[in-house]
């Protein structure tokens, strides 16, 4: 290969600053004495010159908008065509969605059949059970129950309200055990928290609208968790409430557990949880007229002509 | 007030990069997509107009470009350049439509025939003021149109991509799939076969 074949194979090349500094030094001192090889990078540079300039058609200023619109057209369009498969999939799953709600019954009527008299026999232990128990079991339940609740909290009850309303807005752990924890603790011990709280928020620069103010706060913020983590315990507290009648020797703890004594401010959060144990109790109610409505239909010959039932509308349905 | 977050927005999306574009893409967001579309129109269509000689042409093929663009989004991987994923796609619309032309012959548009320039084409040129410098340019402007037409549809997209697309010979490699010296021979002979068309203009 010539001097002039090497350096025409790359001369685009170093038209376009696409060499090393090793070729491109090569290239020069080739170009330097030839003058063919000048005149072939002269035309080149030119042509390419020309082809570079030559204009592009006018386009319409509003043309990349007409473009935006068709896109979003023929997309449109398009969608519908995989949606179409999805929307068939959801038209099929409305169907199976019918089908498996009209099997709810009938596969629930089966299971109750099956189910019921071993409840009704275990519900008949457990009547039997809180019967004898009560009232003297029920309270000792409730003191189990008050002690397990006093244990936990008790590392935050030793901790100063001001402290607490920091952790009302870390961890919502702690914040609960703050919640439960005011209640639970010595009446005589809350005063003096919030004379603490009081002086630190002023201190702290806080609004210092009412004595307590920060140390309610941090009991509203804290009774939101507690709420929900409590649900649980106030339904069996709901559940307890229609023996509390008759339970004078319930200690006075136990009723501070449900915490609406003491701690006015946190009435909202109260209300809640009250309607909440109404709902509770409510459901409470439903289902145990079900139970026994299942029972008394269990009891009979129902066994068989329940089942018959079930399939026969299990066979219609489908 | 809407039409103020609009705004914002729009500034937002501005001012982010085409991959970050490009990863919303992925996601099928048909914002993001437009954001692309606007940025990079211009710059498609130029290279179809360049790949294929005719208006029409080039706005279909840029159209088809961006809905491919769409309709493939997931081919594009997160991290890579975007704009050498698209110049791609672009790159195989073009080419794709060069071999059915060449197979079924050109799609002949009324008063767009392959090479011709529209009356009022010549931007920003002097010899606009002077009708005979004026015809004069436009028939070497045909010519040269009529070149790139000439050259083989592989060499054609190398030059364009160089010369209209502004890419580096490494980023032409990647778009077209070939290697770097591939790309510096296709280029070198395109650009000897325009020299010896043009020579005599």
């Amino acid at each position: 290969m010539t001097a002039c074949d090497s350096t025409r194979k790359r001369l685009s090349a170093y038209l376009d600053g696409e060499v090393t500094p090793v070729e491109c030094a090569s290239i020069e001192g080739h170009l330097a004495g030839c003058a063919g090889c000048r005149t072939l990078r002269e035309e080149l540079a030119r042509s390419t010159q020309m082809l570079a300039n030559a204009p592009e058609p006018h386009w319409a200023s509003d043309s990349t908008d007409q473009l935006v619109g068709r896109l979003r057209a023929q997309l449109a369009r398009e969608r519908p065509a995989p949606p179409a498969h999805a929307m068939a999939g959801q038209v099929a799953a409305a169907r199976d969605g019918f089908n498996w709600r009209a099997l709810v019954l009938p596969l629930a009527a089966v299971v109750l059949v099956v189910a019921v008299p071993g409840l009704w026999m275990t519900g008949v232990r457990r009547e039997s059970a809180r019967n004898a128990k009560a009232p003297g079991a029920v309270a000792a339940d409730a003191e189990k129950m008050a002690t397990a609740r006093a244990v936990a909290p008790e590392p935050a009850a030793l901790a100063p309200a001001p402290q607490a309303s920091l952790a009302a807005v870390a961890p919502a752990v702690t914040a609960n055990a703050v919640a439960v924890a005011a209640p639970a603790a010595a009446p005589a011990e809350v005063p003096a928290q919030l004379a603490q709280g009081k002086e630190n928020s002023t201190a702290a620069g806080r609004a210092p609208g009412g004595g307590a103010a920060p140390a309610k706060d941090v009991l509203a913020k804290a009774e939101e968790p507690a709420k929900m983590q409590d649900a649980g315990l106030a339904g069996a507290l709901a559940r307890l409430e229609p023996a509390a009648p008759k339970l004078a020797s319930v200690p006075a703890r136990v009723k501070a557990d449900v915490p609406t004594p003491t701690v006015q401010p946190a009435s909202g959060a109260l209300s809640a949880l009250d309607i909440e144990i109404a709902a509770l109790e409510a459901r409470m109610a439903r289902v145990e007229a079900e139970v026994s409505a299942f029972t008394t239909a269990a009891r009979g010959d129902a066994h068989r002509e329940s089942s018959q039932v079930a399939s026969r509308r299990f066979a219609t349905w489908r | 007030m809407a039409e103020r977050s609009d705004r914002e927005q729009a500034l937002r999306d501005a001012a982010r990069t085409d991959e970050e574009l490009a990863d919303r893409l992925l996601a099928g967001d048909q914002e993001a997509f437009e954001v692309l579309v606007r940025r990079h129109h211009g710059r498609v269509r130029s290279l179809c107009y360049r790949m294929t000689g005719t208006r029409a042409d080039a706005e279909d093929l840029s159209q088809e470009t961006f809905l491919r663009v769409f309709r493939h989004r997931e081919t594009y991987q997160s991290g890579r350049r975007f704009r050498v994923w698209l110049d791609r796609i672009c790159m195989n619309v073009c080419l794709t439509h060069q071999e059915r032309i060449k197979r079924t012959g050109p799609i002949v548009r009324l008063g767009d025939r392959t090479g011709e320039l529209p009356a009022g084409a010549l931007v920003g040129a002097a010899e606009r003021q002077d009708p005979e410098a004026r015809a004069q340019m436009n028939e070497m402007l045909k010519s040269v149109a009529k070149v790139t037409q000439d050259l083989p549809a592989q060499y054609r997209a190398a030059l364009v991509l160089r010369i209209f697309g502004g890419l580096s010979y490494q980023e032409i490699a990647d778009v077209l799939g070939i290697s770097m010296g591939t790309v510096m021979s296709r280029i070198n002979r395109a650009r000897i076969r325009v020299r010896n068309q043009l020579k005599d203009l």
